[in-house]
């Protein structure tokens, strides 16, 4: 089609003869002055030049339809359709009957594909005596275009039966049936164009393409061969041949024959595009990426190579991890596969826990005190210097005996130590999520164990530092071995629960907000104060005694220093609530834990 | 080995709300190597985290039958003002394994020489990543994670890290979320996509892939 436009707008000298012959009007004798030359122009081959002087004369002489074509096939000629029809319009218009200005804008008005514009302009030409085969395949590509495969059939097979002598009416029509996949249809049309028009390479290879759609590669592959012999240089012929190979899996024939024609012309990219697709199917990737490099570097626009390129290195890194790693399914086959492991009874439970708690614990020691020798050190001298610093001042100020006994700093002993026991664990459990929230992310390690650990290392410190100080003490000549051990040891151990049930519930809210780190301070600091560290609750006001006495850590002092002290019984606390509160404490901690726990557990 | 029954996972975001599974209930098989394939943002690294039991569900049970290792190099739990034996040792503590083994791997495979004995806030993250795939191999679980393969060290060390993984697959699991489709093609012969929520398994790899990149593509177009 493309052809026989081109033929068609090589035209207008012949046209232009007969216009010439026409215009006999004297009233513009400069277009014959024009006109020369245009003539000259169109025979030196300045198609441009020749375009302009056409549009001149059609200009000064605007009621001509013969100069309005010949403008057309001008600007036709160079491609410029838009103004192509422009003219044809214009010389429609002046001759609406004339059948050949019709067939003229039609023709342009499908290669600007306005499909529906040139169905309207060649369908009344239908009515005309004269028409001709052209307009049957102008209508035919135009139909279909607009999806009316049916009508273009028709109107194709009428331009073949008025012109059977021309190949390409008979070719067109088969495309047309093959497209349809009619392809038994396109076959018998072909082969009788052979026989009325003589055998050409063209058809041979149009023929091959329907027989491989018919599934017969060989004889496809035959007609090929044949097409090739008179055209031996078609590369698309060859790409065609390669394929037809592929498709028979005789890819070793193909590749072959395709670096054969590809290094007679080694710039052609799509014989090298096919190459890629050749050496990909047989496995050479290598061989394939070279290729493909070669046509990126050839035309590097091209989207289709890149992920072409894409695909083939994708393909490259898999065979080789392929290669290196080999068949991961058999390697398993060969040996037993895992079992499943039986669900863990409570007692596995409760050794895992163990077990984990344990190797916290000593992850922390190592963390804590670990890393220089100076750090137990400090965790005695803290409590020291802290009591120390208490005994000179109210051994000062007060200018008389403490509560109980006669050495400020022995008594001082008895009631910071619990303390500083109670504020450490609720701190370090507090903040023990916070801290450590990458250990959650191994299921066997549950916010309960990191608490119990920190908790545990915490007694142990604290246990040290009261048998340093008692060692210190006995040495000193003062009861630093406890007189009664059994309220020290009770006080000791209630202590450290209820700091470890507030440090869970410390720690659970802290997953709410900083405001809880608040509430706690101001806590700790009101019952450093208030639990009996500095006084002997028994002398507190009646009024003021039983709101001290809620809270648990008072009874737990007193309980202690009745301990050390032989002639004190600490008549006025109860060590029973001290118990039971601690208990509910530890079971509100336990609660609020789990409550939050899973939510620990979540990546922040 | 691995069964979820009725998971529902949800997390809030500023986009709002994202789902990663909706009532989803599925098993994964001994003896499979599993990829997962999904969109970014899909909640792939998430869902490879509850199969870890590092992340719980929202709703719904999670049952693992056997050791599940956590996500290969994780280093969340390192201290770092412990050594790398250190906390090697305490790896080896929670899980129960051989200790004098653990640190003889890690020794041999991690090349810290002096600076297997230094604190490990001291290495740089090249030596730190090198530690903890190091202690992921150490450790003999039935069933390892795959999150994202990231590269690490040299090539010498490359190869000697797929060498220790490739060992290791040879007798247990994989479950492995990447987005190179290379990996999980070599490595895996099931395939599952995440996707909106759902999950859906494939018998083979290669089909999971193509669903996956079908999706992908449909997804471009309607952006």
């Amino acid at each position: 089609m493309q052809s026989n436009s081109d033929k068609a707008s090589l035209q207008p000298d012949e046209t232009l003869a007969g216009a010439d012959q026409g215009q006999t009007d004297a009233r513009l004798a400069d277009i014959g002055e024009l006109h020369k030359k245009y003539r000259l122009t169109v025979a030196d081959e300045d198609f441009q030049a020749a375009a302009l002087l056409a549009m001149e004369i059609a200009k000064s002489d605007p009621d001509n339809p013969a100069w309005q074509r010949l403008a057309s096939h001008a600007y036709a000629h160079i491609k410029q359709i838009d103004t192509a029809i422009e003219f044809a319009k214009n010389a429609h218009k002046l001759a609406p009957d004339e059948y050949s200005h019709r067939l003229h804008a039609g023709a342009l008005m499908n290669r600007s594909e306005d499909f529906s514009g040139a169905i309207m302009m060649l369908s009344p030409a239908l009515e005309q005596p004269n028409r001709g085969a052209e307009l049957y395949h102008q209508l035919a590509v135009a139909t279909e275009n607009m999806g009316n495969r049916q009508l273009a059939i028709e109107m194709a097979a009428a331009a073949w039966e008025r012109q059977p002598e021309r190949p390409v009416r008979g070719i067109f029509l088969a495309n047309l049936h093959a497209r349809d996949k009619n392809w038994e249809r396109a076959i018998e049309i072909l082969t009788s164009v052979e026989k009325t028009c003589g055998s050409s390479a063209l058809i041979k290879r149009t023929l091959s393409g329907y027989f491989i759609d018919t599934g017969d590669e060989e004889t496809a592959l035959a007609l090929i061969d044949a097409a090739l012999v008179t055209e031996p240089d078609r590369a698309d012929f060859h790409i065609h041949r390669t394929g037809i190979l592929r498709r028979l899996n005789r890819l070793d024939e193909a590749r072959e024959a395709i670096e054969m024609v590809m290094a007679l012309a080694p710039n052609n990219l799509n014989l090298r595009r096919q190459a890629v697709t050749i050496y990909t199917e047989s496995g050479d990737i290598n061989k394939a990426l070279q290729n493909g490099a070669q046509l990126l570097a050839m035309a590097p626009d091209v989207e289709e190579y890149a992920s072409c390129m894409r695909f083939l290195l994708d393909a490259k890194t898999t065979s080789e991890l392929k290669s290196e790693i080999g068949n991961i399914a058999e390697m398993k086959n060969d040996g037993p596969l895992r079992e499943y492991r039986d669900p863990p009874t409570f007692w596995d439970q409760a050794g895992s826990q163990a077990n984990v708690i344990g190797a916290l614990v000593l992850r922390e020691i190592r963390a804590r005190y670990g890393r220089n020798r100076l750090g137990f050190f400090w965790a005695i001298i803290g409590p020291f210097a802290h009591i120390g610093v208490l005994a000179a001042i109210f051994s000062l100020t007060m200018r008389s005996n403490p509560p109980l006994g006669g050495n400020y700093f022995f008594y001082y002993y008895t009631g910071v130590i619990p303390f500083l026991l109670l504020n450490q664990v609720i701190s370090q459990c507090g903040h023990a999520i916070m801290g450590n929230r990458g250990l959650l992310q191994l299921p066997d390690i549950t916010p309960t164990d990191i608490l119990i650990s920190k908790a545990i290392v915490e007694l142990f410190t604290m246990a040290i530092v009261i048998i340093i100080f008692g060692l210190i003490f006995t040495a000193l000549g003062l009861p630093g071995i406890p007189d009664r051990a059994g309220p020290v040891l009770a006080a000791f151990a209630m202590t450290w629960g209820l700091g470890l049930g507030l440090g869970a519930i410390y720690a659970s809210f802290l997953e709410f907000g900083k405001l809880v780190e608040t509430v706690f301070t101001v806590l700790v600091r009101a019952t450093y104060i208030t639990s009996g560290i500095f006084f002997l609750p028994a002398t507190v006001p009646e009024n003021l005694r039983g709101f001290l006495y809620w809270h648990p850590f008072v009874h737990l002092v007193d309980l202690g220093r009745a301990g050390y002290y032989p002639f004190y019984d600490g008549a006025t606390t109860s060590p029973i609530y001290a118990g039971i509160a601690t208990l509910f404490v530890l079971v509100a901690g336990a609660i609020s834990l789990r409550v939050v726990s899973s939510g620990m557990r979540s990546q922040k | 080995m691995i069964h979820f029954r009725n998971v529902s996972k949800f997390y809030r975001t500023r986009m709002g709300t994202q789902v990663v599974l909706r009532d989803a209930s599925f098993d994964f098989d001994i003896g499979h190597n599993y990829g997962i394939l999904g969109a970014n943002g899909a909640g792939k690294s998430t869902l490879l985290r509850m199969i870890s039991g590092g992340e719980p569900a929202s709703s719904g049970k999670i049952y693992r039958r056997v050791r599940v290792s956590f996500p290969l190099g994780f280093s969340g739990t390192f201290n770092g003002y412990l050594t790398a034996r250190q906390n090697a040792t305490f790896m080896a503590r929670v899980y129960k394994a051989n200790i004098r083994k653990v640190l003889d791997f890690v020794w041999d495979f991690s090349e810290l020489g002096p600076y297997f004995d230094m604190p490990i806030n001291t290495y740089s993250s090249g030596m730190r990543a090198k530690f903890s795939l190091g202690l992921s191999f150490a450790i003999d679980f039935d069933v390892y994670l795959v999150d994202e393969v990231t590269e690490v060290g040299d090539a010498k060390f490359r190869a000697k890290s797929a060498q220790a993984f490739r060992e290791r697959v040879k007798r247990s699991d994989v479950i492995m979320v990447t987005h190179n489709s290379n990996t999980i093609k070599a490595y895996c012969d099931r395939g599952a996509v995440l996707e909106n929520g759902r999950i859906i398994f494939y018998p083979t790899i290669e089909e999971a892939i193509k669903v996956h990149s079908q999706n992908m593509s449909i997804a471009n177009v309607e952006n």
